[in-house]
């Protein structure tokens, strides 16, 4: 019979639902700017070739926005159903930047895109242009209380534990909000959504001038991608670097898995360029690094050391041991009305989240062997070979976005946009800063593994006690449904993109009087 | 004559895109509410209250990450 529990089932939905969601994110991230750019470019010349950019990369915007709508609201049913417990345990902090994130999103966002499109004949160039660029602010904005949100469960800061309501509660919402890891996380997405919203620009000139078709709108749209995408390609890598610090303060064995590294490096830690990891014999084989560059990253210093795997998980054991002191002093208050933890204990309790990693090994934790201390301990490595490539095809396309951005500025610049080589380099590279997103979300996500809030809830204890067979069948609904969404978002983009700029866009067909400005 | 004909029914026909994404909005709607009438509506969630999700973090029967799709109700 199946070996597939409750756990995997409802992480592989969730993880398909958000990647499936996160493919419409970053478009309509960087192309609302694109078309606020653009639009001021109108705005400031006069010039109506550049009104015509605007309706026609708005249009496949249009496209985009609509196919993304509401699938993320798939992941708001499975914390209630899936995720119950992770609810409650977390509904405090969870939920009010997710209140705040359905509020942008459906009103500001919401409320400016339908302007957008159809206040093209009722409002004033200058009107619509602040329209655009309110698109484009929602948009992001929304982006910054969904990293909130989701910085938050990587670097849990800014709450207590209240073991009477068994909640997560805010006692700073400063804190949560000016998370560092919120802060870089959001700049580093937002950025990656920049450097796909201008590959998407890029590419689709480029087809056209392959094409010899709508030449001045392609070589405009592939001037502006170009200059664009080359700052954005820029500081993904350098805000990257920021991330990769913040998880070398809050999340060492998650830079450590990524690093494959599995013995504490003297200072300053080499970076593993290339090699083997080796889960079983706990090492990379042929590695080929380049010195001090991790201690640099994750430490901004030449005198502090990066913890390897080993060290990490001798230190989970002896807080695995410490938070078994908080299990049983909160196992004897829980209930019992006014009743307080002894306050030799509260310190013991941040370290709460380790002892309840025996959870998954056995029920009563506090008889725990030292063997079960041990493998729990052990539990806390994440998935090392997933980490190691992911983040090295991500890094790898991040600099290849730089080299191919400064590339199609030079061409630009140069007026050299008819060498074919790197026209057809230019489409084929369509897809790739998706390829790097997701596996951005997969790094961030399954690094944090075991835990669903770091050091502090294990992903299992989060996960609702319902019958695998409904996550199943869910699974194979939500397969279907977003299969089906995904063909027809190919086809319409397919379809408006071979349209090109000469058909007419949508608000064109409603006749409307323009107004005079 | 025609021409003002055409016009008028250009005008008062939308936009073939318009009706597109109308129609996937539509799919999407019905889509979303089967999936969660049937997966995910009030009758299919946990009752959850601090003294359950006690019961669940510090009580013996937790959710395991090896529990089987075998398992009672499943």
């Amino acid at each position: 019979m199946h070996e597939i529990d409750i756990v995997t089932l409802s992480r592989l939905q969730f993880a398909l639902t958000a990647l499936y969601h996160f493919l419409f994110v970053p478009l309509t991230l960087g192309l609302s700017i694109l078309l606020a750019i653009m639009e001021t470019v109108y705005v400031m010349t006069g010039r109506t070739i550049w009104r015509d950019m605007v309706k026609f990369w708005g249009t496949l915007f249009g496209i985009n926005f609509a196919m993304g709508v509401a699938t993320g609201i798939t992941m708001e049913f499975q914390f209630g159903t899936n995720w119950a417990y992770y609810s409650h345990y977390v509904g405090d902090v969870f939920g009010v930047p997710l209140a705040i994130e359905g509020l942008m999103a459906f009103f500001l966002e919401g409320t400016f895109v339908g302007l957008f499109f159809f206040g093209w004949d009722r409002m004033s160039k200058r009107a619509h242009m602040v329209v655009t660029w309110l698109v484009a602010i929602g948009s992001n904005l929304s982006a910054l209380w969904i990293l909130v949100a989701n910085a938050w469960m990587q670097n849990p800061v800014g709450t207590t534990f209240n073991p009477q309501t068994m909640r997560m509660e805010v006692s700073s919402f400063f804190d949560v909000l000016f998370n560092p890891v919120a802060q870089a996380k959001f700049v580093h997405t937002v950025s990656a959504g920049y450097v796909t919203g201008a590959m998407f620009m890029l590419s689709i000139g480029a087809y056209y001038l392959l094409r010899g078709r709508h030449t001045e709108i392609a070589r405009r749209s592939i001037t502006v991608a170009a200059s664009f995408g080359l700052a954005s390609a820029l500081s993904v890598v350098v805000l990257g670097d920021e991330s990769g610090y913040t998880a070398g303060q809050d999340q060492k064995m998650k830079i450590a898995a990524i690093e494959s590294m599995w013995e504490t490096e003297p200072a300053p830690a080499p970076f593993t360029l290339i090699g083997i990891p080796d889960s079983k014999a706990q090492t990379t084989h042929y590695a080929v690094q380049i010195p001090w560059a991790l201690g640099l990253i994750a430490t901004r210093s030449l005198n502090l050391p990066v913890e390897g795997i080993k060290d990490l998980v001798t230190q989970a054991e002896g807080r695995i041991r410490n938070g078994l002191v908080a299990y049983r002093a909160l196992a004897k208050v829980q209930g019992k009305a006014g009743a307080t933890l002894p306050h030799e204990v509260e310190p013991a309790t941040r370290d709460l989240g380790y002892a309840l990693l025996l959870k998954g090994i056995r029920p009563d934790i506090e008889n725990a062997t030292d063997a079960e201390i041990h493998e729990a301990a052990m539990s806390t490595i994440p998935n090392v070979g997933v980490l190691f490539w992911g983040f090295r095809f991500m890094v790898g396309l991040g600099f290849y976005f730089i080299a191919l951005f400064a590339l199609a500025f030079y061409l630009s610049s140069w007026r050299r946009l008819d060498r074919k080589w790197f026209l057809r380099a230019a489409l084929l590279s369509l897809p790739l800063p998706w390829v790097a997103a997701e596996l951005g979300w997969i790094v961030a996500e399954y690094g944090r593994q075991p835990w669903i809030i770091d050091g502090v809830l294990p992903t299992f204890l989060g996960v609702s006690d319902v019958p695998a067979s409904n996550v199943l069948l869910s699974l194979a609904g939500f397969v279907l449904f977003y299969s089906t969404l995904a063909a027809v978002d190919l086809y319409l983009m397919i379809k408006y993109v071979r349209l090109g700029p000469d058909a007419p866009t949508p608000n064109a067909i409603l006749h409307v009087p323009a107004r005079a400005d | 004559m025609a021409l003002n004909s055409l016009r008028a029914n250009v005008a008062t026909r939308p936009h073939p895109l318009v009706r597109e994404i109308g129609l996937v909005l539509a799919f999407k709607l019905v889509a979303l509410f089967f999936l969660y009438t049937f997966f995910f509506g009030p009758s299919h969630r946990v009752d959850v209250t601090p003294d359950g999700v006690h019961a669940a973090v510090f009580g013996p029967h937790t959710t395991s990450p090896a529990d089987p799709l075998t398992r009672p109700g499943g």
